[in-house]
């Protein structure tokens, strides 16, 4: 290790060793090819080496090149900006001193990006073959805020659906992408940053209710260059089992090249002041103790500070970051203090070679409070029944703290190397490692109901250690001199070793103490152990006839430590193919671009590691001590779910300003697993068991428009339009029983989309002789109730800057046909909290369900139509059956609004440009409104948390927040 | 094409990366917190497979009872107890109880793992070789003595419909109660063949005993009570401890009350103060007000769960005599089971004076239900459920219910 740590050292050395050498020069000027303008900040590369710069205020570029690699022949020179169309200039490489200036036309849509679309390959977006979701970080957390990553995806990609599952500070969160996939996993993407795979756990070892931490919540969105979502097979084959929910590739930022080592520094900080708030205030006429609710609540601050340092010269350029946010939620015990420090440096130490080191270390301290299913939360204390705090009290509910620390580290490194023309070999090693303390105390004296009363404190630890190898070799040809082709081989490797262990004591004697060893009784303790890999080999071939027509044909064969003790080994195909139409020359002139694209792809989901082992027995510890007792019922012949998925699109800009994407997709999952639940009487009920049984479809568009009509020096205006249509449906269990979540609602039923509401409701009163109300009539079977999961999504944006240095940027996301299970409603009711559901009851004659809640009104009598009237009303309220509470969720939030200035000018004024590069500052709010017709507090909402079968759960959950921030960005 | 050579240097990178993920896939260390199935069979892991059974056993003996109780007229729940909040609690309560209560879901579970665990003890002993005869007595006697228990528990706790009580074993044809205490018999009596001490003995004897009486086979109950447990005798417990609690502690208990003890009971000590000996209840305010009852008698987490007491044994020869079986002295019987509460002696004593005795004495031990199915004295509505039902995960999956 010690002599691999010297060799990384001396390779990072020879940039300066090269300097030595008799050196010539390429610079030139980059500017606007419409206003003449510099462009500052533009890159020009020098191809096929990694050599080049970036431009400066004045535009001009200007990097030195070893004599050693003039050799009289020709190169390319590329001058490439963001928004801008990149242009090439043959170059001739004869040791003598080039000029080259470049003048670029504006690419407003980004159609020039190089976007990744698959393992190892990139491409033009104007070529590719495949839809890419992209949202451009860096470009957003300019003019915005964000305080996590899922607050910059949300909402911003087509064809994927981010739900938040509470308002807890650090709050789990769950995507759904496309149809969402097949029927197995957690329909997860795998989710990689700079090309380590991380760990993309809720924890929710100890429960406070519901809601989990996510680890994805210590990712400083300050430090992301740019998201690129590959949504499902067709694009992410590739990638293997586990790419058939997606792949998010997250690219952190990197130094630029700027001329001379000397002047490549740029330093920016950014200040954000703000404040969470309650956005729905519970009302008295829903629930008789909403004051005591709301009392609850608090505005929580938020303060964060961001330092970067962006720099380097030809050899060497370096991205350094430094974060801390310190943020509370609007429920006591709910905040977040995030310290994070990131360190990218690329080197280019020969003109062969580049290499890239990113590393990322996060200390992340998170306090969770008690809501949800749970009898110690503020919520389930004060708005279940009419008198609050019959659990807990209320200063005692502020007692208990559920602290989280974690300590995480990703890195990783890359290499590139060319050894010869045409052929180029990366290699890269990603680290994610992570220690997490959950650390839960109800304290010593406060009296947490009859179950603890003389303290209790939990402990948990976990380590995770993931690790993924990737290696590849590129060959480019030319075949029949038409056709060139881009050859990739390669391997992809993945090794996850987990380790837990917990404790908890409990009477501890006296509250100076609260260390595990003044617990008078150890009350659970528990370890595990887990490690797994995957790994797979690839070969993708791409051919691109006359920049027309291109087509890319891949295979990769997959191994997986839990597929068997053999690894049998699984093979995913693709093809894809897109057409430039407009380069035929037969479309009229105001059509830019048009292409057409198709893309066919495999993937799967892997068992989990104990599927395929046949019987499993753990330890019971009780009061005989710890005897065997069954763990799980596995199968061994059990394979990968296999999900295939075809797409087809179309792209298409006019003139220049209005770009259009629109695709279609067809999901098709077999050989899904689906867990039998074996009879109970066998005996063997600790696990289903898995088959290869299942199958299920999913089908639908998302589509993305983007509309550019102003656009001049002080005006500009963006608007786009995501909209976006998915379904799917189960069509085989296999024979299998439908699968039901703990709350007995959300199905997995042959005939319906996946996690449905699918359970019985109140079809009317039941009377008896003398007419009087006796109870409801149960639907004689489950009835489908529509979905937790919206069929139809978007979003709206707009961008608008005016007098040249005014942003106001707006986004609203919305969806529709959309259900949310009202639980919080069904168990108000039940507890007599419910204004509407008590007068029923006094109204029908019937005992009131809690004292002192009747309302004073005389019964009405019984066999009138104003009796059958209200009986009528209030069966449908009958608590009994949970779909009486299932109601339609449909949204408008208002989700982001900016404004912000750039101060730039007037500094300029003031000559204090020599010391300041740029300011600017602005006010921005998240979930500035909501529109639902949704009776409860929120639509963002489940409660058992993000992996949980349990789906559009409302039961007691904390409604996500609005936030306020204020802020300020000034570069030295 | 000449130049395309190249192209072959990417044949060697995937012939090594195929052969070396086969390789770097399988080397995983184990797991540390499983085993597999086949491992277990070994004379060594006898006494952890044994424990296993006796552990599932504790799982199913307190939380079945408590909920028998809840079913019986001896608990109830009520939503003016501020603590209460288990919907299915109330319908089980009530004896409306829907197929897919969860709180019976998950009790028909565990019941059918400790049957499970106890029969697939007996198929491993019997199929390994093993060296020590005690060793292997014991591993039987374990088998037989909880998969009886196993087996009494479905006769008398579970129905098919609301007054055809019964169970399953193993997704087969419902077995009715009198079927399955037939084998709960058997499996008592081959636990008595490989019993080591002649007070597990007479554990086992009061079993066979109590399982004759459900059936109304007295002569035969009458016989075994005579031999089953004596007064000095330890009580038959199912243990628990901080880690894995008494269900009562937790539902019907100190640590939490959902389910609350019905006012009659607390008559008994109006009544007779000396009662609270036996009969230990506290009390807690509804949101109305009102006063409720709570049980006392297992006030820890880890109390310890009375299964079978030579006071029960006392109480069945008792009945049995006054049913004409048998050779005790009724009142003597009773009298020495009162007096071992410090509770004076009654001077009379018929049929319905055992009942009550047994309510009194056998309270919190889920007895009361089995005593009101078979001496028909249930207290609610017809039509409600007189056991819990089989629940529709069973009926789901098992093709013999359908």
């Amino acid at each position: 290790m010690r002599k691999n740590l010297l060799s990384l050292f001396f390779l990072l050395l020879i940039p300066g060793l090269l300097l030595g050498q008799s050196n010539f020069k390429i610079k030139g000027k980059v500017t606007d090819a419409k206003t003449g303008e510099p462009l500052i900040g533009a890159n020009v590369l020098l191809k096929p080496s990694n050599l080049g710069a970036s431009t400066d205020l004045d535009g001009n570029y200007s990097f030195d090149v070893p004599g050693s690699l003039a050799k009289g022949q020709e190169a390319e020179l590329t001058a490439s900006f963001v928004n801008y169309r990149k242009k090439t200039a043959a170059v001739v490489l004869d040791g003598k001193d080039i000029t080259r200036n470049f003048a670029l036309s504006e690419d407003i849509f980004q159609n020039e990006e190089i976007v990744v679309t698959g393992i190892a390959s990139k491409t033009a977006k104007s070529v590719a073959e495949v839809s890419v979701g992209r949202v451009a970080a860096s470009e957003l957390s300019t003019i915005n805020t964000y305080g996590g990553l899922s607050q910059l995806v949300s909402g911003k990609v087509a064809g994927v659906q981010l739900t938040t599952s509470s308002g807890n500070i650090g709050s789990g969160w769950r995507f759904f992408v496309r149809g969402g996939g097949g029927l197995n996993g957690d329909e997860q993407p795998t989710i990689y940053i700079d090309g380590t795979r991380i760990d993309n756990a809720e924890l929710n070892f100890y429960g406070t209710g519901g809601q989990g931490i996510s680890m994805l919540s210590n990712l400083n969105p300050n430090d992301i260059d740019k998201i690129e979502f590959l949504k499902g097979p067709a694009a992410a084959a590739m990638y293997g089992t586990n790419g058939s929910n997606g792949v998010v590739l997250i690219t952190t930022k990197s130094g630029k090249l700027i001329s001379g080592l000397s002047q490549g520094l740029s330093i920016d900080y950014k200040f954000n002041y703000g404040f969470n708030q309650q956005i729905y205030k519970y009302k008295t006429s829903d629930f008789i103790s909403a004051d005591d609710a709301n009392r609850q609540f608090q505005t929580g601050p938020l303060r964060e500070h961001f330092f970067s340092a962006t720099g380097g010269g030809t050899f060497l350029k370096y991205y350094a970051s430094f974060e801390n946010r310190n943020e509370v939620g609007i429920m006591p015990s709910n905040s977040e203090n995030r310290t994070s420090l990131r360190v990218n440096v690329t080197s280019v130490p020969t003109s062969k070679v580049s290499i890239r080191l990113n590393s990322n270390y996060v200390n992340n301290t998170l306090y969770r409070p008690n809501n949800d299913n749970i009898i110690f939360g503020f919520l389930g204390n004060t708005i279940l029944r009419p008198k609050s705090f019959g659990w807990v009290g209320e200063q005692d509910l502020r007692t208990f703290s559920d602290k989280h620390q974690i300590n995480q580290f990703v890195g990783s490194a890359n290499v590139n190397y060319r050894p010869i023309e045409n052929f180029e070999v990366n290699g890269g090693i990603g680290i994610d490692n992570s220690d997490y303390t959950e650390t839960r105390l109800f304290p010593f004296g406060v009296n947490f109901g009859g179950l603890i009363k003389q303290g209790q404190r939990a402990i948990y630890n976990r380590n995770n250690r993931q690790f993924t190898y990737d290696f590849n070799a590129n060959y480019s040809f030319t075949l029949f001199d038409i056709i060139n082709v881009r050859s990739t081989a390669g391997g992809q490797f993945f090794n996850r070793i987990l380790r837990t262990s917990n404790v908890t004591g409990e009477q501890f004697s006296s509250d100076l103490i609260t260390s595990m060893g003044a617990a008078g009784v150890i009350s659970g303790y528990g370890e595990n152990f887990l490690d797994e890999k995957q790994g797979g080999i690839f070969t993708e071939h791409s051919f691109n006839y006359l920049e027309q027509y291109f087509l890319t044909l891949g295979i990769r064969r997959d191994y997986a430590s839990s597929i068997g003790k053999e690894a049998p080994v699984i093979t995913y195909p693709k093809a894809s193919a897109a057409v430039r139409v407009d380069k035929f020359g037969i479309l009229p002139e105001e059509l830019n671009l048009l292409k057409l694209r198709v893309a066919y792809g495999e993937s799967g989901v892997l068992p989990t590691t104990t599927d395929p082992i046949p019987l499993l027995w753990t330890a019971a510890t009780g009061g005989y001590g710890a005897g065997a007792v069954l763990a799980n019922i596995g199968n061994a012949s059990i394979q990968p779910e296999s999900v295939k998925e075809f797409e087809v699109g179309v792209d298409a800009e006019v003139m220049h300003n209005i770009s259009v994407e629109f695709t279609y997709y067809w999901q098709n999952a077999v050989n899904s697993i689906v867990g039998m639940n074996l009879a109970p009487s066998t005996g063997k009920t600790a696990s289903s068991v898995p088959f290869n049984i299942g199958s299920t479809k999913a089908w639908g568009f998302e589509s993305l428009i983007q509309y550019s009509p102003i656009r001049t020096a002080e005006y500009g205006l963006d608007l786009s339009l995501v909209w976006n249509y998915q379904n799917n449906q189960v069509q085989s269990l296999g024979g299998a029983q439908p699968i039901y979540d703990p709350f007995n609602n959300n199905v997995i039923k042959e005939g319906l989309p996946k996690h449905e509401f699918y359970t019985l409701i109140s079809t009317g009163p039941k009377y008896d002789a003398t007419g009087k109300y006796i109870g409801s009539i149960a639907s004689t079977d489950r009835v489908d109730l529509g979905s937790p999961i919206p069929n139809t999504t978007g979003s709206f944006t707009l961008n608008f800057r005016f007098l040249k240095n005014f942003n106001l940027y707006a986004f609203a996301e919305f969806a529709l046909s959309f259900k949310i299970f009202n639980d919080t409603k069904l168990f108000s009711s039940r507890f007599g909290n419910n204004p509407t559901y008590n007068l029923y009851r006094a109204q029908l004659g019937l005992p009131a369900a809690a004292p002192d809640v009747a309302p004073n009104v005389t019964p009405l009598t019984p066999g009138t139509p104003e009796y059958n009237a209200v009986a009528e009303k209030y069966a449908k309220l009958d608590y009994v059956y949970s779909g009486n509470y299932i109601e339609d969720a449909d949204y408008l939030t208002i989700r982001e609004v900016s404004l912000s200035y750039d101060f730039t000018d007037i500094l300029n004024e003031f000559e204090l440009m020599t010391y300041i590069k740029y300011f600017s500052a602005g006010i921005s709010v998240r979930n500035l409104a909501r529109f639902t017709k949704y009776s409860g507090a929120d639509v963002e909402y489940n409660s058992n948390g993000s992996r949980s079968l349990s789906r559009g759960l409302d039961f007691l959950t904390l409604q996500t927040p609005r936030t306020v921030n204020f802020w300020f960005r000034i570069g030295l | 094409m000449k130049k395309n050579r190249k192209y072959l240097l990417l044949i060697p990178i995937v012939a090594v990366l195929s052969f070396a993920c086969n390789d770097y896939i399988q080397n995983v260390d184990p797991l540390i917190t499983q085993a597999q199935d086949e491992l277990l069979n070994n004379e060594t892991q006898l006494p952890f497979l044994m424990t296993g059974v006796k552990q599932r056993f504790s799982t199913v003996a307190s939380q079945i009872s408590c909920l028998a109780d809840l079913l019986s007229d001896q608990m109830f729940y009520t939503s003016d107890n501020p603590q209460a909040s288990f919907p299915t609690f109330e319908e089980i309560d009530k004896g409306q109880i829907l197929l897919d209560n969860n709180s019976n879901r998950g009790m028909w579970r565990v019941l059918g793992e400790l049957r499970f665990f106890a029969d697939d003890l007996i198929r491993r002993t019997n199929s390994i070789s093993i060296s020590n005869a005690a060793n292997k007595n014991a591993a039987l006697f374990t088998g037989y003595f909880y998969g009886g228990i196993a087996r009494f528990y479905m006769a008398v706790y579970y129905g098919l419909a609301q007054t055809q009580p019964g169970g399953v074993i193993d997704a087969g044809p419902f077995i009715p109660q009198s079927q399955m205490l037939d084998q709960a018999i058997a499996n008592f009596k081959s636990a008595i063949t490989s019993s080591a001490k002649d007070a597990d003995t007479r554990i086992v004897n009061s079993f066979i005993a109590k399982a004759y009486l459900v059936k109304g086979d007295f002569a035969n109950a009458a016989t075994y009570a005579a031999i089953g447990m004596a007064k000095g005798d330890a009580d038959f417990l199912a243990l628990y401890n901080d880690v894995s609690n008494i269900y009562y502690w937790g539902f019907a208990g100190k640590g939490r009350v959902q389910i609350v003890v019905d006012n009659r009971m607390n008559d008994y000590i109006t009544a007779d103060p000396k009662e609270a000996n036996r009969i230990k209840l506290s009390t807690l305010k509804g949101t109305s007000g009102k006063t409720y009852y709570f049980q006392t008698k297992y006030p820890d987490k880890f109390s310890n769960f009375p299964v079978m007491t030579w006071q029960e044994n006392n109480l069945m020869l008792a009945e049995l005599a006054l049913r004409g079986f048998g050779s005790g002295n009724a009142l003597a019987l009773v009298n020495e089971v009162r007096a071992s509460h410090s509770v004076g002696p009654l001077v009379i004593i018929d049929l319905n004076g055992v009942l009550t005795e047994r309510d009194k004495e056998l309270c919190f031990q889920g007895d009361r239900l089995i005593d009101e199915n078979r001496t028909g004295k249930w207290h609610l509505a017809a039509g409600t459920w007189q056991y819990l039902p089989i629940t529709s995960d069973e009926r789901n999956a098992n093709p013999n219910l359908k």
